[in-house]
């Protein structure tokens, strides 16, 4: 602030301020001095009126003494004293205004005289009293007069001398009082001098402030206008920020998703994505790599690509990948030369198709492989290349003496009605009619396998079906002299008629073919209805008394062209189809197929069909069974009765005439997927064995209708069957004989009551895991079936 | 001039047939057959027949393992084979070349042409 009052401003000021206080000092001053004189003056008055008091009290004491000396008369005794009292009073008054030595001395000369004149006074008035000589009274007043004399001198001189003082005094107050004023009017006129500068001053400084305020509010407001500009600017710029980082934070938001989504690509990907840095080291491992290999990110991370690939192509990836590096294409696929082979974590190897690319970003390399297994795809593509050779061959085979007996008959080298021409003949026409088998059953196995296909199902009899079936293979049977029973059960099914007819003529036929001349083909059906119709199935089995089929074979002849291989002459080929037929129309009937086999005894084929809504036959074959869904994988046991190593569940027949026990053993077997049949008589139990050759004998031996011992009597006697695993079920114990009696392939004896149903499953299960056939299985077997084709 | 003699190898029997026909009436050679590879190892050692016409897809022992073992044995190494074969794939034909055989006939075949393709094979003169 000290800068805005200019110096000169406050020098100035500093110096009105102070003549203004010496002004008044020195006004202070004179008026004291004229106080001071003023004071004197009274003074002197004061002295000069005491003075003529004095003088006039001592004439009046005089005058009073006179009076009283002559007439003495005491009244003026009274004067004369109230004169000394006076006289004593304006004394001592005297002694207090006289100032100076001159006067204080002619003072005391006063009072001396006073007192002398007082004392002589004194003395005349007892010398009246006591009648003093008349002489002495003239001394005395003339005495008196003198001291009276003496004593107006002295106050005449001292009234001269007070008189002087005041005179002196007014002057000097006079004097005082001009240089009074003329200081004052000095010093005024100084002030004066001093404001009219002070003003000027100020008001150059105000003019100045003003024009500098006025600058100052045009700046402000230049500046005003700038800031507000300025920040109209700066809002527009926030704005363009606010905007520009929205978006920024918008692409963020979509790289974070963009990312997100690109990673969960990269992982869910069916295909291994593995990425490599210049070093061949890994640094990106994928789930789809991850499962492909075996190996987990974090083992994967970090090593050399060599982990995945088989030792013995490292150095040649190596090299390829090293020549890609350094060639200018992206990408490429990997293996163009030669397949590629991974290497899983446990060392096995697969064909791979796999592509690379490379990624250079700031002279980074980064190498990344795409690869995908495929050992199914080359397993399929391997499938299909055998199944195109197979049926290239299938066809070419008939149509090659088809084209070589037409061909040598047309030439005119051989005539048709010769021997040679008859036999060439006859050959294009079976071989005709075996092509067009082969292309009606390529053509309906497609059909039935694809999906499109569609089972046109109705209410029908099997009965009828197998009627229609027997009709069409019986010609074949009586060519071959091979015997046909048949059982034709009314059972109202819900099916395709023309497809189970086509099945049951496969079946039928192929065990015609398989049979040796007067042999005999059974064909059984079994209603094991439970409960529900919903539930229920039919088991229709056909049995032959042919070779049999060797066990490793016993799956595989359902899949296509998988006959039993001939090396015998007999041409019983047919189209290498119909049993992959056969499993095609059950399964699209939700049943199940399966074949059992005895080498050198012959075959059961079985399948089962689920009889749908139409079921009012239950017990339509006088026999009750019972069952439960056949689903069970049975437990890895090799060969034998049936057990092999498929897919076939397990058939126990449970021989008990105590149906509430029966249904609790049921369920303990269906509690282990077990098929079941029941039997309540020996009689039934003889039928039912016959027909499943069931892989484990339940039996209990007391029943009506001949007893367990008969039942086991007439196993023993049948080669199929007297090796049946046996559990003895019984509620009386038996003797060592009786027991001997009771003997089939392993035998176990229980004692009813005496062990739980638990126990029971246990030892029934024991004994199935047990079956394990050591018979040699050769014989032949093939799966074509039409009669007509065969 | 002997007659030639051919063995010809198919499981199938109306291929044998209609082949013996053909190069019998053709011809006029005289035909052995065989079912199965087996069978043709013995007949040809026993008879040793100017020319083999072999199949190749036969169950139990195959045309190519049959050749094989006719290679093998010194007593019919020296017997030119010819394939007569459905299974005709071209990688198949170079395999087969590979492996010495002095030709391969397709099936079906022509039986009018079936005896020439086989001495133009075997650098016979046909009469």
């Amino acid at each position: 602030m000290t800068r805005l009052i200019p110096k000169p401003l406050i020098v100035g000021f500093g110096l009105a301020i102070t003549a203004v206080i010496l002004n008044g000092w020195l006004s202070y001053q004179n008026i004291n001095t004229l106080v001071a004189n003023e004071q004197k003056e009274a003074n002197s008055q004061l002295i000069l009126n005491q003075l003529e008091q004095i003088l006039s009290t001592i004439k009046d004491a005089a005058l009073g003494q006179r009076s009283y000396l002559l007439t003495k008369d005491n009244r003026y005794l009274v004067s004369y004293q109230a004169a000394v009292t006076d006289i004593n009073h304006h004394v001592a008054s005297l002694q207090q205004g006289v100032e100076d030595s001159t006067q204080q001395r002619q003072l005391r000369q006063l009072q001396h005289q006073v007192n002398n004149k007082l004392n002589a006074l004194q003395n005349i008035v007892p010398w009246q009293q006591q009648d003093l000589s008349p002489a002495i009274q003239p001394d005395l007043l003339a005495q008196g007069q003198r001291i009276l004399t003496e004593l107006q001198q002295i106050v005449t001189e001292m009234k001269t001398r007070e008189k002087n003082t005041l005179a002196q005094q007014v002057k000097a107050s006079q004097v005082s009082f001009q240089q009074a004023i003329t200081v004052f009017f000095l010093v005024a006129l100084l002030n004066l001098g001093l404001l009219a500068l002070l003003y000027y001053v100020m008001r150059r400084n105000f003019l100045t402030n003003q024009q500098v305020q006025m600058a100052l509010h045009q700046a402000k407001a230049d500046l005003e206008q700038r800031v507000s500009e300025r920040t109209a600017e700066l809002s527009q710029i926030n704005h363009q920020l606010q905007i520009e980082l929205d978006e920024r934070r918008q692409v963020q938001e979509a790289l974070r998703i963009s990312q997100a989504r690109f990673v969960g690509i990269l992982d869910i990907a069916g295909d291994a994505i593995i990425s490599i840095d210049g070093n061949q080291r890994i640094t990106l491992f994928n789930q789809g790599a991850e499962k492909i290999f075996g190996y987990s990110a974090q083992e994967a991370i970090g090593q050399s690509l060599d982990l995945l690939i088989p030792p013995r192509f490292v150095q040649t990836h190596r090299q390829h990948i090293n020549e890609f590096s350094r060639g200018s294409a992206q990408s490429r696929c990997m293996g163009e030369r030669q397949e590629v082979l991974g290497q899983r974590k446990d060392g096995t190897e697969f064909p791979a198709e796999a592509s690379i690319s490379k990624l250079k970003l700031e002279e980074e390399v980064t190498f990344t492989v795409i690869l995908r297994d495929i050992t199914d795809r080359k397993q399929v593509e391997q499938m299909k290349n055998e199944f195109v050779s197979i049926v290239s061959h299938e066809l070419r085979t008939p149509l090659a003496s088809i084209h070589g007996a037409l061909g040598m008959l047309a030439s005119g080298l051989l005539k048709t009605d010769s021997e040679q021409g008859k036999r060439l003949l006859e050959i294009a026409v079976n071989s005709t009619d075996r092509l067009v088998c082969l292309i009606n059953d390529i053509l309906d196995i497609e059909w039935i396998e694809s999906d499109r296909a569609k089972m046109e199902r109705t209410v029908c009899d099997l009965a009828d079906l197998i009627k229609k079936a027997v009709d069409r293979v019986q010609s074949l049977a009586d060519k071959v002299n091979v015997t046909l029973s048949i059982s034709y059960p009314p059972i109202q099914l819900w099916v395709d008629p023309d497809r189970i007819v086509q099945m049951l003529v496969n079946l039928l036929s192929n065990a015609i073919k398989f049979s040796s001349a007067g042999n005999t083909v059974w064909l059984d059906v079994m209603d094991r209805s439970v409960g529900s119709p919903q539930d229920s199935t039919i088991l229709v089995s056909v049995r032959d008394q042919g070779r049999g089929i060797p066990v490793d074979k016993l799956d595989s002849i359902f899949e296509r062209f998988q006959q039993v291989d001939s090396s015998d002459s007999r041409n019983h080929d047919g189209t290498g189809l119909g049993l992959a037929i056969c499993r095609s129309i059950v399964q699209q009937h939700h049943g199940q197929i399966w074949v059992d086999s005895v080498l050198g005894k012959g075959s059961t084929f079985y399948f089962t069909l689920p009889i749908g809504s139409t079921s009012q036959n239950a017990e339509a074959i006088g026999i009750a069974q019972k069952t439960v869904q056949p689903t069970l994988k049975v437990p890895q046991s090799q060969g034998g009765y049936g057990l092999e190593k498929t897919t076939r569940p397990a058939r126990v027949l449970l021989v008990e005439d105590d149906t509430a026990l029966a249904n609790l053993l049921i369920m303990q077997f269906e509690h282990q997927n077990m098929i079941t049949f029941h039997a309540k008589t020996g009689q039934e139990a003889i039928h039912l064995s016959q027909q499943i050759a069931p892989d484990l004998l339940v039996l209990d031996i007391i029943l009506p209708e001949g007893d367990g011992f008969a039942v086991v009597e007439w196993l023993q006697k049948h080669d199929h069957l007297y090796n049946t695993p046996l559990l003895v079920y019984s509620a009386k114990d038996l003797s060592e004989s009786e027991r001997n009696r009771l003997r089939l392939g392993d035998t176990e004896f229980l004692t009813k009551g005496r062990v739980t149903l638990q126990e029971f499953e246990q030892r029934a299960m024991a004994l199935l895991h047990k079956l394990t056939k050591h018979e040699a299985v050769e014989t032949n077997h093939d799966s074509s079936t039409d009669p007509s084709c065969g | 001039m002997t007659v030639r003699q051919i063995l010809v190898v198919d499981n199938e029997e109306y291929i044998q047939e209609v082949a013996k026909i053909c190069l019998e009436t053709v011809a006029g050679w005289q035909v052995l057959t065989a079912s199965s590879g087996e069978a043709a190892l013995k007949i040809a050692e026993a008879e040793q027949p100017d020319a083999i016409l072999l199949d190749v897809m036969m169950p139990g022992m195959d045309g190519l393992t049959t050749f094989q073992k006719l290679q093998e044995n010194a007593a019919t190494h020296h017997i030119p084979v010819i394939l007569l074969t459905a299974k005709i794939q071209s990688s198949d034909r170079q395999n087969y070349e590979q492996m010495g055989l002095r030709a391969t006939i397709a099936k079906p075949f022509d039986p009018l042409e079936l005896a020439k393709q086989i001495a133009q094979a075997l650098d016979w003169s046909m009469t």
